[in-house]
């Protein structure tokens, strides 16, 4: 017999769970709708509190607006970040959450610009956090 | 909610949820399917008939009368998606230009209950992602829980 929960409470009255249920966890419906959403929130960016909420509760990631990254902290964790933006080259200090090599990817993607992306170290914060430390030079 | 709505079932995981719409032309199964972003904690809705070969078919109008029900079971996954995964951000965009104006009269007309849990960001086609108001031509929706 399937172990069926039926929840009572909050927002999930109505709400059957089934393990049972077919699994299409790791089905990506519609791949080209996702890359145009992927691309729309890279490409666009999104208000930087939202940026910041779901950077500071959930995994690590990072966000692009008008040519920048966002999320930028600098309070004791700090990179410096050199990116050909629109009104040329800028040269600030950022903590971001992601890889040396997929950041070099983002910013030749973005803005066709070689870059080099140096991991100086890692730190952990508060217990789940890695803030990795990056130094950024063009080549 | 002040809708009606479907029973739903899901897994644990609670990134897929299936219900049974029923009308004039019978019953008809329904799926909202999550599906995480390659980056970020984005996760885009997936919504339509479930069809012969178990796909979920986002185009299909099944006219069965129950639109507003349909809607508001379709929200209610959002509810109970984002209390399993509060950090998470939810991606809306209609299959057909007619779809998506249908999500955003819906979000319009019940912006209010809305913005008491969540916060909702529109796409202002080439231009920007900015806070929801009523009366602009969205053309995708950002949903999140309010801090």
């Amino acid at each position: 017999m399937n172990e069926i929960t039926e929840f009572k409470k909050s927002k999930r009255d109505g709400v059957i769970i089934d393990n049972n249920m077919k699994n299409y966890d790791d089905v990506v419906l519609f791949p080209e709708k996702l890359a145009e959403a992927e691309e729309m929130i890279a490409k666009y960016g999104i208000p930087e509190e939202w940026a910041h909420q779901l950077a500071e509760k959930g995994e690590r990631h990072h966000f692009w607006t008008s040519g920048v990254l966002l999320r930028a902290d600098g309070e004791e964790n700090t990179f410096t970040l050199a990116a050909k933006t629109k009104v040329g080259v800028s040269e600030t200090s950022y903590t971001i959450y992601t890889t040396a090599e997929l950041l070099s990817q983002l910013i030749k993607a973005h803005w066709g610009q070689e870059v080099k992306v140096h991991i100086q170290h890692t730190v952990k914060k508060e217990g789940q956090w890695l803030y990795e430390l990056l130094e950024v030079r063009d080549v | 909610m002040r809708y009606e709505t479907y029973l739903l079932e899901t897994r644990e995981s609670m990134m897929t949820f299936e219900f049974i719409s029923k009308g004039p032309k019978g019953s008809v199964k329904k799926r909202v399917q999550y599906t995480k972003f390659k980056q970020g904690n984005f996760y885009n809705l997936a919504f339509g008939d479930v069809n012969k070969n178990n796909d979920i078919d986002d185009k299909t109008v099944t006219h069965n009368n129950d639109t507003h029900k349909v809607l508001a079971t379709v929200a209610k996954t959002v509810y109970t998606f984002l209390e399993k995964y509060p950090n998470a951000a939810i991606y809306v965009k209609g299959s057909t230009f007619a779809r998506t104006r249908l999500y955003r009269m819906s979000i319009s007309n019940n912006l209010e209950e809305i913005n008491e849990q969540f916060e909702v960001l529109g796409f202002l086609e080439d231009k920007d992602w900015v806070v929801y108001e009523k009366n602009n031509d969205y053309s995708a929706f950002l949903i999140k829980l309010k801090d």
